[in-house]
Protein backbone atom coordinates (compact mmCIF):
# COMPACT_ATOMS: atom_id res chain seq x y z
CA UNK A 1 0.00 0.00 0.00
CA UNK A 2 3.16 2.54 -0.18
CA UNK A 3 2.69 5.15 -2.19
CA UNK A 4 5.66 8.12 -2.67
CA UNK A 5 4.85 10.71 -1.05
CA UNK A 6 4.82 13.10 -3.57
CA UNK A 7 1.96 11.44 -5.01
CA UNK A 8 -0.40 11.75 -1.96
CA UNK A 9 0.55 15.66 -1.00
CA UNK A 10 -1.79 17.43 -2.98
CA UNK A 11 -0.65 20.72 -4.27
CA UNK A 12 -3.48 22.83 -6.22
CA UNK A 13 -2.66 23.93 -9.28
CA UNK A 14 -1.65 27.47 -7.95
CA UNK A 15 0.13 26.04 -5.11
CA UNK A 16 -2.17 27.10 -2.65
CA UNK A 17 -3.53 24.34 -0.94
CA UNK A 18 -1.69 21.71 1.05
CA UNK A 19 -3.03 18.56 2.37
CA UNK A 20 0.04 16.21 4.60
CA UNK A 21 -0.58 12.62 3.30
CA UNK A 22 -1.97 11.04 6.39
CA UNK A 23 -5.35 13.52 5.98
CA UNK A 24 -7.84 12.34 3.63
CA UNK A 25 -8.94 16.49 3.19
CA UNK A 26 -8.03 19.77 4.00
CA UNK A 27 -11.25 19.76 6.20
CA UNK A 28 -9.90 16.45 7.99
CA UNK A 29 -6.82 17.86 8.61
CA UNK A 30 -8.18 21.23 10.08
CA UNK A 31 -10.08 19.51 12.35
CA UNK A 32 -7.07 17.41 13.74
CA UNK A 33 -5.10 21.10 14.24
CA UNK A 34 -8.09 22.23 16.01
CA UNK A 35 -8.44 19.04 18.11
CA UNK A 36 -4.58 18.73 19.29
CA UNK A 37 -4.85 22.71 19.89
CA UNK A 38 -7.93 22.32 22.20
CA UNK A 39 -6.12 19.18 23.94
CA UNK A 40 -2.74 21.45 25.22
CA UNK A 41 -5.37 23.86 26.22
CA UNK A 42 -7.09 20.95 28.44
CA UNK A 43 -3.56 20.59 30.09
CA UNK A 44 -3.09 24.59 30.44
CA UNK A 45 -6.91 24.66 31.85
CA UNK A 46 -5.58 22.22 34.84
CA UNK A 47 -2.48 23.65 34.81
CA UNK A 48 -4.07 27.16 35.98
CA UNK A 49 -6.68 25.07 37.76
CA UNK A 50 -4.63 24.13 40.82
CA UNK A 51 -3.17 27.62 41.17
CA UNK A 52 -6.62 29.02 41.63
CA UNK A 53 -8.13 25.87 43.68
CA UNK A 54 -4.61 26.96 46.21
CA UNK A 55 -6.03 30.48 46.00
CA UNK A 56 -9.46 29.37 47.07
CA UNK A 57 -8.26 27.03 49.72
CA UNK A 58 -5.87 30.01 51.44
CA UNK A 59 -8.86 32.13 50.65
CA UNK A 60 -10.93 29.93 53.20
CA UNK A 61 -7.84 30.15 55.30
CA UNK A 62 -7.36 33.84 55.82
CA UNK A 63 -10.50 36.03 54.75
CA UNK A 64 -9.70 39.05 56.66
CA UNK A 65 -5.59 38.89 55.26
CA UNK A 66 -7.08 38.26 51.88
CA UNK A 67 -9.74 41.30 51.95
CA UNK A 68 -6.81 43.49 53.40
CA UNK A 69 -4.65 42.53 49.97
CA UNK A 70 -7.31 42.90 47.58
CA UNK A 71 -7.65 46.27 49.01
CA UNK A 72 -3.97 47.36 48.31
CA UNK A 73 -5.17 46.32 44.22
CA UNK A 74 -5.38 49.24 42.01
CA UNK A 75 -8.93 48.65 40.57
CA UNK A 76 -8.49 51.21 38.30
CA UNK A 77 -5.68 50.04 36.69
CA UNK A 78 -6.75 46.30 36.79
CA UNK A 79 -10.34 47.21 34.94
CA UNK A 80 -8.36 49.08 32.08
CA UNK A 81 -5.83 46.14 31.87
CA UNK A 82 -8.83 43.64 31.58
CA UNK A 83 -10.71 46.59 28.87
CA UNK A 84 -7.59 46.02 27.21
CA UNK A 85 -7.19 42.08 26.87
CA UNK A 86 -10.81 42.11 26.11
CA UNK A 87 -10.50 44.20 23.43
CA UNK A 88 -7.19 42.21 22.00
CA UNK A 89 -9.53 39.08 21.67
CA UNK A 90 -11.99 40.95 19.62
CA UNK A 91 -8.55 42.10 17.27
CA UNK A 92 -7.92 38.34 17.59
CA UNK A 93 -11.04 36.80 16.40
CA UNK A 94 -11.00 39.11 13.78
CA UNK A 95 -8.07 38.54 12.01
CA UNK A 96 -8.71 34.76 12.28
CA UNK A 97 -12.36 35.81 10.13
CA UNK A 98 -9.99 38.03 7.87
CA UNK A 99 -7.78 35.10 7.57
CA UNK A 100 -10.55 32.87 6.68
CA UNK A 101 -11.83 35.32 4.12
CA UNK A 102 -8.62 35.87 2.25
CA UNK A 103 -7.90 39.25 3.44
CA UNK A 104 -4.43 39.32 4.03
CA UNK A 105 -4.02 43.48 4.76
CA UNK A 106 -7.08 43.05 7.11
CA UNK A 107 -5.22 40.35 9.05
CA UNK A 108 -2.07 41.58 9.23
CA UNK A 109 -3.19 44.72 10.54
CA UNK A 110 -5.50 43.12 12.92
CA UNK A 111 -3.13 40.69 14.19
CA UNK A 112 -0.27 43.92 14.66
CA UNK A 113 -3.49 45.55 17.03
CA UNK A 114 -3.49 42.08 18.69
CA UNK A 115 -0.31 42.43 19.57
CA UNK A 116 0.12 45.93 20.28
CA UNK A 117 -2.61 45.48 22.83
CA UNK A 118 -0.82 42.68 24.66
CA UNK A 119 2.35 44.78 24.68
CA UNK A 120 0.29 47.68 26.16
CA UNK A 121 -1.23 45.16 28.57
CA UNK A 122 2.21 44.09 29.85
CA UNK A 123 3.25 47.40 29.98
CA UNK A 124 0.49 48.31 32.59
CA UNK A 125 0.62 45.13 34.45
CA UNK A 126 4.94 45.83 35.05
CA UNK A 127 3.85 49.67 36.20
CA UNK A 128 1.75 47.97 38.88
CA UNK A 129 4.26 45.55 39.97
CA UNK A 130 6.41 48.34 40.00
CA UNK A 131 3.64 50.09 42.12
CA UNK A 132 3.64 46.94 44.34
CA UNK A 133 7.77 47.25 44.80
CA UNK A 134 7.59 50.73 45.75
CA UNK A 135 5.04 49.88 48.46
CA UNK A 136 6.90 47.30 49.96
CA UNK A 137 4.15 44.35 49.18
CA UNK A 138 6.71 42.09 47.18
CA UNK A 139 7.04 38.94 49.60
CA UNK A 140 10.80 38.14 50.12
CA UNK A 141 12.13 41.76 48.03
CA UNK A 142 11.73 44.52 50.39
CA UNK A 143 8.45 43.58 52.34
CA UNK A 144 7.93 45.80 55.14
CA UNK A 145 3.42 45.60 55.16
CA UNK A 146 2.05 43.76 58.20
CA UNK A 147 5.53 43.15 59.87
CA UNK A 148 4.54 41.27 62.76
CA UNK A 149 0.95 41.35 63.18
CA UNK A 150 -1.52 38.07 62.95
CA UNK A 151 -2.70 38.75 59.00
CA UNK A 152 1.40 39.23 57.87
CA UNK A 153 1.02 35.21 56.97
CA UNK A 154 -2.03 35.37 55.25
CA UNK A 155 -1.37 38.88 53.72
CA UNK A 156 2.35 37.24 52.16
CA UNK A 157 0.17 34.37 51.29
CA UNK A 158 -1.97 37.06 49.01
CA UNK A 159 0.79 38.54 47.28
CA UNK A 160 2.39 35.41 47.12
CA UNK A 161 -0.16 33.79 45.11
CA UNK A 162 -0.91 37.22 43.31
CA UNK A 163 2.91 37.34 41.93
CA UNK A 164 2.62 33.67 41.04
CA UNK A 165 -0.28 33.68 39.30
CA UNK A 166 -0.27 36.87 37.60
CA UNK A 167 3.28 36.38 36.79
CA UNK A 168 2.81 32.83 35.19
CA UNK A 169 -0.27 34.92 33.00
CA UNK A 170 2.12 37.40 31.99
CA UNK A 171 4.83 34.52 30.79
CA UNK A 172 1.91 33.14 28.91
CA UNK A 173 1.32 36.32 27.08
CA UNK A 174 4.75 37.06 25.79
CA UNK A 175 4.25 32.97 24.67
CA UNK A 176 1.26 34.47 23.09
CA UNK A 177 3.42 37.75 21.40
CA UNK A 178 5.62 35.51 20.46
CA UNK A 179 3.73 33.32 17.85
CA UNK A 180 1.48 36.98 16.60
CA UNK A 181 4.65 38.50 16.09
CA UNK A 182 5.96 35.11 13.88
CA UNK A 183 2.55 34.94 12.34
CA UNK A 184 3.32 38.65 11.16
CA UNK A 185 6.55 38.13 9.67
CA UNK A 186 5.41 35.13 7.95
CA UNK A 187 2.14 36.70 6.65
CA UNK A 188 3.71 39.53 5.65
CA UNK A 189 6.75 37.46 3.42
CA UNK A 190 3.91 34.56 1.04
CA UNK A 191 0.77 34.78 0.11
CA UNK A 192 -2.33 33.23 2.18
CA UNK A 193 -2.55 29.28 1.83
CA UNK A 194 -6.05 27.05 2.73
CA UNK A 195 -4.27 26.03 5.33
CA UNK A 196 -2.92 29.61 6.67
CA UNK A 197 -6.31 29.91 8.47
CA UNK A 198 -5.92 26.62 10.72
CA UNK A 199 -2.72 28.51 12.09
CA UNK A 200 -4.34 31.96 13.02
CA UNK A 201 -7.30 30.11 14.50
CA UNK A 202 -5.05 28.04 16.59
CA UNK A 203 -2.85 30.85 17.91
CA UNK A 204 -6.04 32.94 18.56
CA UNK A 205 -7.29 30.19 20.79
CA UNK A 206 -3.94 30.49 22.74
CA UNK A 207 -4.75 33.99 22.66
CA UNK A 208 -8.53 33.80 23.94
CA UNK A 209 -7.50 30.90 26.54
CA UNK A 210 -4.88 33.81 27.85
CA UNK A 211 -7.54 36.31 28.27
CA UNK A 212 -9.84 33.56 29.52
CA UNK A 213 -7.33 33.20 32.64
CA UNK A 214 -7.40 36.65 33.19
CA UNK A 215 -11.44 37.24 32.93
CA UNK A 216 -10.88 34.88 36.37
CA UNK A 217 -7.53 36.65 38.14
CA UNK A 218 -9.12 40.04 37.83
CA UNK A 219 -12.10 39.27 40.03
CA UNK A 220 -10.29 37.14 42.71
CA UNK A 221 -7.35 39.52 43.21
CA UNK A 222 -8.54 43.21 42.58
CA UNK A 223 -12.23 42.70 43.41
CA UNK A 224 -13.51 40.05 46.12
CA UNK A 225 -14.07 42.22 49.33
CA UNK A 226 -12.53 44.99 47.79
CA UNK A 227 -15.71 46.62 50.21
CA UNK A 228 -17.34 46.07 52.93
CA UNK A 229 -17.58 43.01 55.14
CA UNK A 230 -15.55 40.28 55.20
CA UNK A 231 -17.92 37.29 55.16
CA UNK A 232 -16.26 33.55 53.54
CA UNK B 1 -9.91 19.37 -4.25
CA UNK B 2 -11.60 20.13 -1.13
CA UNK B 3 -11.88 23.55 0.37
CA UNK B 4 -12.38 23.91 4.28
CA UNK B 5 -15.73 24.26 4.95
CA UNK B 6 -16.08 26.90 8.90
CA UNK B 7 -19.07 28.87 9.57
CA UNK B 8 -17.57 32.40 10.14
CA UNK B 9 -19.11 34.64 12.51
CA UNK B 10 -20.59 37.58 11.72
CA UNK B 11 -18.60 40.85 12.47
CA UNK B 12 -21.68 41.72 14.06
CA UNK B 13 -21.90 38.84 16.03
CA UNK B 14 -18.20 39.95 16.95
CA UNK B 15 -18.57 43.37 18.03
CA UNK B 16 -21.98 42.26 20.16
CA UNK B 17 -20.38 39.73 22.24
CA UNK B 18 -17.23 42.57 22.55
CA UNK B 19 -19.86 44.51 24.03
CA UNK B 20 -21.45 42.27 26.06
CA UNK B 21 -17.87 41.70 27.84
CA UNK B 22 -17.55 45.11 28.34
CA UNK B 23 -20.76 45.46 30.04
CA UNK B 24 -20.25 42.16 32.46
CA UNK B 25 -16.86 44.33 33.46
CA UNK B 26 -18.71 47.11 34.23
CA UNK B 27 -21.01 45.10 36.14
CA UNK B 28 -18.40 43.18 37.73
CA UNK B 29 -16.74 46.42 38.97
CA UNK B 30 -19.98 48.09 40.13
CA UNK B 31 -21.10 44.68 42.28
CA UNK B 32 -17.89 44.69 44.12
CA UNK B 33 -18.21 48.16 45.43
CA UNK B 34 -21.35 46.74 46.41
CA UNK B 35 -21.84 44.93 49.72
CA UNK B 36 -23.50 41.89 49.43
CA UNK B 37 -21.26 39.67 52.07
CA UNK B 38 -20.49 36.33 50.80
CA UNK B 39 -22.39 36.91 47.46
CA UNK B 40 -19.60 39.36 46.46
CA UNK B 41 -17.40 36.41 45.93
CA UNK B 42 -20.82 34.18 44.25
CA UNK B 43 -21.29 37.63 41.97
CA UNK B 44 -17.55 37.94 40.53
CA UNK B 45 -17.36 34.28 39.85
CA UNK B 46 -20.51 34.32 38.57
CA UNK B 47 -19.83 37.22 36.24
CA UNK B 48 -16.28 35.46 35.23
CA UNK B 49 -17.79 32.59 33.96
CA UNK B 50 -20.50 34.08 32.21
CA UNK B 51 -17.75 36.34 30.47
CA UNK B 52 -15.64 32.83 29.86
CA UNK B 53 -18.56 31.31 28.37
CA UNK B 54 -19.06 34.29 25.78
CA UNK B 55 -15.24 33.57 24.83
CA UNK B 56 -15.27 30.36 24.74
CA UNK B 57 -18.49 29.42 23.08
CA UNK B 58 -17.84 32.72 20.53
CA UNK B 59 -14.20 33.79 20.36
CA UNK B 60 -13.04 30.38 20.64
CA UNK B 61 -15.85 29.32 18.09
CA UNK B 62 -16.41 25.98 20.45
CA UNK B 63 -20.11 27.34 19.29
CA UNK B 64 -20.02 26.41 15.63
CA UNK B 65 -17.26 23.22 16.25
CA UNK B 66 -17.75 19.66 15.98
CA UNK B 67 -18.75 17.19 18.62
CA UNK B 68 -15.27 16.46 18.72
CA UNK B 69 -14.40 19.53 19.52
CA UNK B 70 -16.91 20.42 22.16
CA UNK B 71 -15.76 17.19 24.24
CA UNK B 72 -11.93 17.72 23.40
CA UNK B 73 -13.02 21.20 25.21
CA UNK B 74 -15.14 20.30 27.93
CA UNK B 75 -12.41 17.47 28.92
CA UNK B 76 -10.12 20.19 30.83
CA UNK B 77 -13.49 21.83 32.46
CA UNK B 78 -14.78 18.37 33.31
CA UNK B 79 -11.57 17.26 35.26
CA UNK B 80 -11.34 20.50 36.33
CA UNK B 81 -14.70 20.57 37.86
CA UNK B 82 -13.93 17.11 39.84
CA UNK B 83 -10.54 18.74 41.56
CA UNK B 84 -12.38 21.66 42.86
CA UNK B 85 -15.54 19.22 43.67
CA UNK B 86 -13.76 16.66 45.92
CA UNK B 87 -11.07 19.67 47.71
CA UNK B 88 -13.74 22.49 48.47
CA UNK B 89 -16.01 19.86 49.90
CA UNK B 90 -13.46 18.75 51.97
CA UNK B 91 -11.28 22.52 53.15
CA UNK B 92 -14.59 24.61 52.19
CA UNK B 93 -16.78 22.78 54.83
CA UNK B 94 -14.26 22.76 57.80
CA UNK B 95 -15.15 25.48 59.40
CA UNK B 96 -19.07 24.36 59.26
CA UNK B 97 -18.62 21.00 60.93
CA UNK B 98 -18.42 21.72 64.45
CA UNK B 99 -16.63 18.05 65.30
CA UNK B 100 -13.55 18.73 62.79
CA UNK B 101 -10.28 20.58 63.06
CA UNK B 102 -10.84 23.92 61.81
CA UNK B 103 -7.27 24.88 60.47
CA UNK B 104 -6.79 28.44 62.46
CA UNK B 105 -7.14 26.38 65.85
CA UNK B 106 -5.27 23.80 65.49
CA UNK B 107 -2.25 24.98 66.45
CA UNK B 108 1.18 22.55 67.92
CA UNK B 109 2.83 23.56 70.95
CA UNK B 110 6.30 23.22 70.49
CA UNK B 111 8.46 22.20 73.47
CA UNK B 112 11.81 23.78 73.80
CA UNK B 113 14.33 21.52 75.03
Amino acid sequence: MFKPASQLVEVRADGAARVAHQFVDADQQHSAAELGMWLFLATEIMFFGAFFLAYLVYREWYPVAFAMGSRQMDVMLGTVNTGVLLTSSLTMALAVRASEMSQRRWMIGLLVATLLLGMVFLGIKGLEYYHKYAEHLVPFAGWTFAPAGEQRTGMMEFFNLYFLMTGLHALHMVAGLVMLALLVIVACRSPLRDSSSIVVHNVGLYWHFVDLVWVYLFPFFYLVSASGSVAM
Amino acid sequence: MSQIKTKVPSLTLNIAVYAALLFLLAVTVWASRTDLGYWNFVAAAGIASLKASLIVLFFMRVYYAKPLIWLASGAGFVWLAILFNLVVSDYLTRSRVQSAPVHETAVYEVPDR
